[in-house]
């Protein structure tokens, strides 16, 4: 501990928090519609989605714009993580080579950025939801659990290729496709319950499909997620962040120089 | 007087890119560098373009490692003055001079309550709450500086010709550094051109090839730094 700026970083969340508010305060000022974005966004994707799996390929039911919801906003929040902050140690390099900050900073300013942005369009999916009559209960402090287990997954998941990448930078080009194909492996557009029974076991250990089951579980089918197989998940995660943080610290030394190479 | 940063033979090497056509190399920018900073002194650090001098403060910075040799610190903060360091030209000079500000190691609240003075100092008037793509060269130069007068770590290290600015500007940031290094500050300043040096260091180091061929009185390593340029020429 010799560095000034290293030193005196006590206070890593405020200066995360506020690189992160103003990270989106740039980014907004450059629209015309500003902080309507936010919303039009996901919006858009939605309604792309449902057209094609809605309506021209008729899928699901009555219910189906529900279940289409309740999958895809939480899985927009994972993959919009991965997608940020993958590339975000390599964009911080100017600055890693003149002040000693954390690396970890990098993509966890880039997640914190992805997750406040979905904070109106998680709070619009539950309003949607309610008004669609599937009223909240007791069952519904289930997400509680459910959404710090995504947050541990994602900062472990999203945080490991961040950290991969200034190695080998080709990666990057795989994030894309690895992320389609986990989205097709998700079941954002079908149920799990329609595949055949005997892979059903298996493909819920794809966490995010895990995840998105709970999410279904609480808000369609009324009940409480599987808080076993959710605490198992949540041991790993918590793992997980703790083996990142651990690689991060060690591999402080080395960003800079692979950088410059 | 005991030194407050040491460095015992450093040796620095980089990796040549390589990939499945190419094998990779190695080259070493620094061969064997070891010199003593002492507190309150100026310390220049000579060398042509590319003898490996701004990773030597680099290493002092505490960003990289050495992959050989040692550095010791004896209990001192040093800092990279870094003017315009994670700049963001959508925000505007006031969001910019507070986040450079934390990443010079200050809480929210420490810059907050000198936003006044930096504003004041950089003279920007109304541009300070516009955003900095708008602003000129010198201009966000001038932010730039303004922000880092604030610090004042133990050891503060200086690269190359500090740009900021128009010639008013120019001259009252040199002041304000002439101020601080006159005072107690420890600094190390690494530069090649012979003015800045000459001027302002109570002693200096040369590096050459990467090695620390000569440290001592300024004027004596300045002489030295003179014929090896010339021999080189001559070559």
């Amino acid at each position: 501990m010799k560095n000034h700026a290293r030193l005196t970083f006590n206070k890593p969340f405020e200066f995360i928090w506020t690189k992160a508010i103003f990270n989106l305060r740039a980014e907004v000022q450059r629209n015309y519609l500003s902080y309507g974005w936010w919303i039009i966004e996901p919006l858009l994707y939605m309604i792309v989605y449902y057209l094609v799996f809605g309506i021209l390929l008729s899928r699901g039911g009555e219910d189906f714009i529900i279940f289409l919801l309740t999958g895809l906003i939480p899985w927009m929040w994972f993959s919009k993580s991965v997608t940020n902050s993958s590339n975000s140690i390599l964009a911080g390099q100017n600055l890693m080579l003149q002040i000693g900050l954390p690396t970890i900073f990098f993509p966890l300013i880039a997640l914190l950025q992805v997750t406040i942005k979905q904070l109106p369009v998680f709070l619009i999916l539950i309003i949607f939801i309610w008004s669609y009559g599937f009223s909240p209960g007791m069952h519904w402090w289930g997400l509680i659990p459910t959404i710090i287990v995504q947050v541990m997954l994602t900062i472990t998941i999203a945080s490991a290729i961040a950290a991969i990448i200034p190695f080998i930078r080709d990666l990057s080009y795989l994030v894309p496709t690895g992320l389609t194909l986990l989205m097709f492996l998700s079941g954002i557009f079908y149920d799990y319950r329609s595949i055949a029974a005997e892979w059903q076991e298996i493909f819920l250990l794809n966490p995010i499909a895990f995840l998105l089951k709970c999410y279904r579980d609480i808000f369609i089918s009324a009940t409480s997620p599987d808080f076993i197989m959710l605490t198992y998940w949540g041991i790993a995660g918590a793992v997980g962040c703790v083996l990142v943080f651990i690689s991060y610290q060690r591999l402080r030394y080395v960003y800079p120089k692979i950088i410059m190479e | 007087m005991n030194p407050v940063i040491s460095l015992q033979d450093i040796a620095v090497s980089y990796k040549r890119s390589g990939n499945i056509f190419k094998r990779k190399s190695y080259f070493e920018v620094l061969k064997s560098v070891s010199f003593d900073i002492y507190p309150g002194e100026t310390l220049g650090i000579l060398g042509r373009n590319g003898a490996g001098k701004s990773t030597l403060l680099r290493l002092i910075a505490d960003v990289i490692q050495p992959n050989k040799g040692k550095i010791v610190n004896h209990g001192v903060s040093v800092s990279l003055l870094a003017l315009q360091a994670g700049f963001d030209i959508d925000l505007n000079g006031h969001d910019n001079a507070i986040i450079s500000g934390m990443l010079q190691g200050f809480s929210r609240q420490e810059v907050e309550a000198r936003l006044d003075e930096i504003h004041e100092y950089s003279e920007l008037g109304d541009f300070f709450f516009e955003p900095v793509r708008t602003y000129s060269t010198g201009m966000s130069a001038r932010l730039g500086f303004s922000i880092s007068t604030i610090i004042s770590p133990d050891v503060l290290l200086i690269d190359e010709t500090l740009s900021v600015g128009d010639k008013h500007f120019r001259q009252k940031a040199e002041h304000t550094m002439l101020a601080k290094i006159q005072s107690q500050q420890t600094v190390v300043l690494v530069s090649h051109t012979h003015r800045q040096i000459a001027q302002l260091c109570d002693r200096a180091i040369l590096i050459d090839d990467g090695i620390s061929i000569a440290a001592g009185n300024t004027r004596e390593v300045l002489e030295a730094y003179e014929a090896r340029l010339n021999s080189s020429s001559a070559d």
